[in-house]
């Protein structure tokens, strides 16, 4: 095509649409363009800025679900667009990117995810818990307990936890301003009353802050004890729900429950197949096609050292025997 | 740009704006990352780096921060002389295109040095429903030089902390304790010095420090 431009100092073979603010693939005329060419981070700096001040007041207002533009960005709804979002809009190039999938690292979300923001941000990744400043992770809290000064990204599917108690959005929102939570009680009782135990393993409910009930996303139950007073800032992202909220750092977090029947994590009593850990949130993987399975971490980095720490033991068992 | 010897514009040549960030990208994101940081740990003050030839009546820690987050898309209000500035209004224009609020009632952004503050509770607190439509106070405390002293406590604090507050004006204990009585409405406060910004998130519940071990 050698039409000539409307838009004069577009370079040749440019789609003017793409230069509007919040077509978000190319550099923002004001940003910065990073290695792979987009401006860093992926996003356009007007995207950022309204996810920021979204980050701000969820801080400011913890476990408070925040509405927020969700853009596209370059995977589909449900693989962590809100989390990619929330992590785009907080990482610049002094950060270190972990992400994990069910704790793992070398699955192919997480993978995918560490190369985008390695490619889009120009950013240092890491496997290792302990060296990262950012942690995006899908259903799961790392084994390692956080530090202050780190920020941990959760990718929310389901951000409203009374959603499937109330279906209408006016609705949630009116309880959440109440703070009626009868329905989630009624809903633990019945389990009970059903089951003898409150039947919900992932995405257990809490209170935040002694106000706000919040999805803590689909995390084990197994990790809900980790979110209490911890002393990372907790970020939530749901991309499809256009919804961010937060925890801020040593803030009260209680899993819902009864006097007569508390909150109860998932317990594993059997160790860790491979590198031997008690403790630690297990996932079960089929060996064989006549019912074999064995018990190995979910926590991939944890596991990595747990076992490379049991190889060094042996070692110096070996050595002064 | 100096006109032509001899031509007189029809209208004043406008003096360009002072520059923004040099690298709006990266600069906006530490900028972020420190009210962020300001926020989740409540009465921490963390450094700011803004554009060096910043406005001088806005200065370079309100400029960061105002770059950083404001865009066509806020209200802004200006107290006291920062309202009254010119350059400050040309430069806040040509950045970031935030509009000038007609009252701080309704304004998202609120920026104004403690004796200008309009307040609290005539500033916009949001609703039950959408307690995040609330205000958020960026205070102006270069050379403020108060005895005020409290201790905080709250989410992003880890049991007790205590806070400087040259800039808290007389009564202030009084209307942030209201302040927090509202939530989960209320205004969240920005304290940017010329370098640095601390926060005090609507959650901090203060008290005034006696200096004792309670």
């Amino acid at each position: 095509m050698s039409q000539t431009s409307p838009i004069a100092d577009l370079p040749d073979g440019t789609d003017p649409g793409l230069r509007r603010s919040g077509g978000n693939p190319v550099a923002d005329p004001a940003g910065t363009p990073g290695p792979s060419g987009y401006n860093i981070g992926y996003l356009d700096e007007q995207t950022k800025r309204m996810i920021r001040r979204a980050l701000l007041k969820a801080v400011a207002i913890p476990g408070f679900q925040v509405p927020f533009a969700s853009r596209e960005v370059p995977m589909p709804r449900g693989w962590g667009t809100g989390g990619v979002q929330v992590t785009a809009a907080i990482i610049g190039p002094d950060d270190v990117l972990k992400v994990i999938d069910q704790g793992a690292d070398d699955t192919t979300n997480a993978v995918s995810i560490r190369s985008f923001f390695a490619a889009v941000a120009g950013v240092r990744t890491t496997t290792r818990t302990d060296e990262a400043s950012i942690i995006q992770t899908r259903h799961r809290i790392p084994e390692t307990p956080l530090a202050e000064g780190q920020t941990i990204v959760y990718q929310v599917p389901g951000p409203e936890p009374l959603r499937f108690l109330e279906p209408r959005e006016t609705e949630t929102r009116r309880l959440h301003a109440l703070a009626d939570y009868g329905l989630m009680y009624v809903k633990l009782y019945e389990d009970i009353a059903r089951y003898g135990h409150v039947a919900t393993t992932y995405d257990y409910p809490v209170m935040v802050a002694g106000r706000y009930l919040m999805a803590p996303s689909p995390i084990p139950s197994f990790d809900n004890p980790k979110m209490h007073r911890n002393p990372a800032l907790q970020l939530f992202g749901a991309g499809r729900e256009k919804r961010i909220y937060a925890v801020p750092p040593y803030t009260d977090v209680e899993s819902l429950g009864f006097e007569d029947h508390p909150f109860e994590p998932r317990r594993f009593d059997e160790p860790c197949a491979i590198c031997g850990s008690v403790g630690i949130y297990l996932d079960e993987v089929i060996t064989d096609d006549v019912g074999g399975s064995m018990f190995v971490c979910s926590d991939t980095d944890h596991c990595e050292r747990a076992a490379a720490a049991a190889i060094d033991v042996d070692v110096d068992e070996e050595v002064t025997a | 740009m100096t006109p032509a010897a001899g031509f007189v514009p029809a209208v004043p040549v406008p003096t360009l704006p002072a520059p923004g960030f040099a690298d709006p990208t990266c600069d906006a994101q530490r900028a972020f990352r420190a009210v962020l940081d300001a926020l989740a740990h409540p009465t921490r003050s963390y450094p700011l780096a803004g554009p060096a030839q910043a406005p001088t009546v806005l200065g370079q820690g309100l400029a960061a921060v105002a770059l950083a987050l404001l865009d066509e898309d806020c209200a802004v209000w200006l107290g006291g002389a920062l309202g009254r500035d010119a350059e400050t209004a040309a430069w806040l224009a040509f950045h970031t295109g935030a509009r000038r609020a007609d009252g701080p009632a309704a304004a998202g952004f609120v920026i104004a040095a403690p004796e200008t503050l309009p307040p609290l509770a005539s500033l916009a607190l949001g609703t039950d429903e959408a307690p995040h439509l609330s205000a958020t106070v960026v205070l102006d405390i270069r050379g403020c030089a108060g005895p005020a002293r409290f201790t905080a406590r709250g989410p992003g604090i880890d049991g007790v902390a205590t806070l400087a507050a040259p800039w808290a004006p007389d009564g202030f204990a009084d209307a942030w304790r209201r302040n927090a009585e509202l939530f989960p409405r209320g205004v969240d406060l920005l304290l940017v010095g010329s370098g640095a910004v601390a926060a005090l998130p609507r959650t901090t519940r203060l008290a005034a420090d006696t200096g004792q071990e309670d």
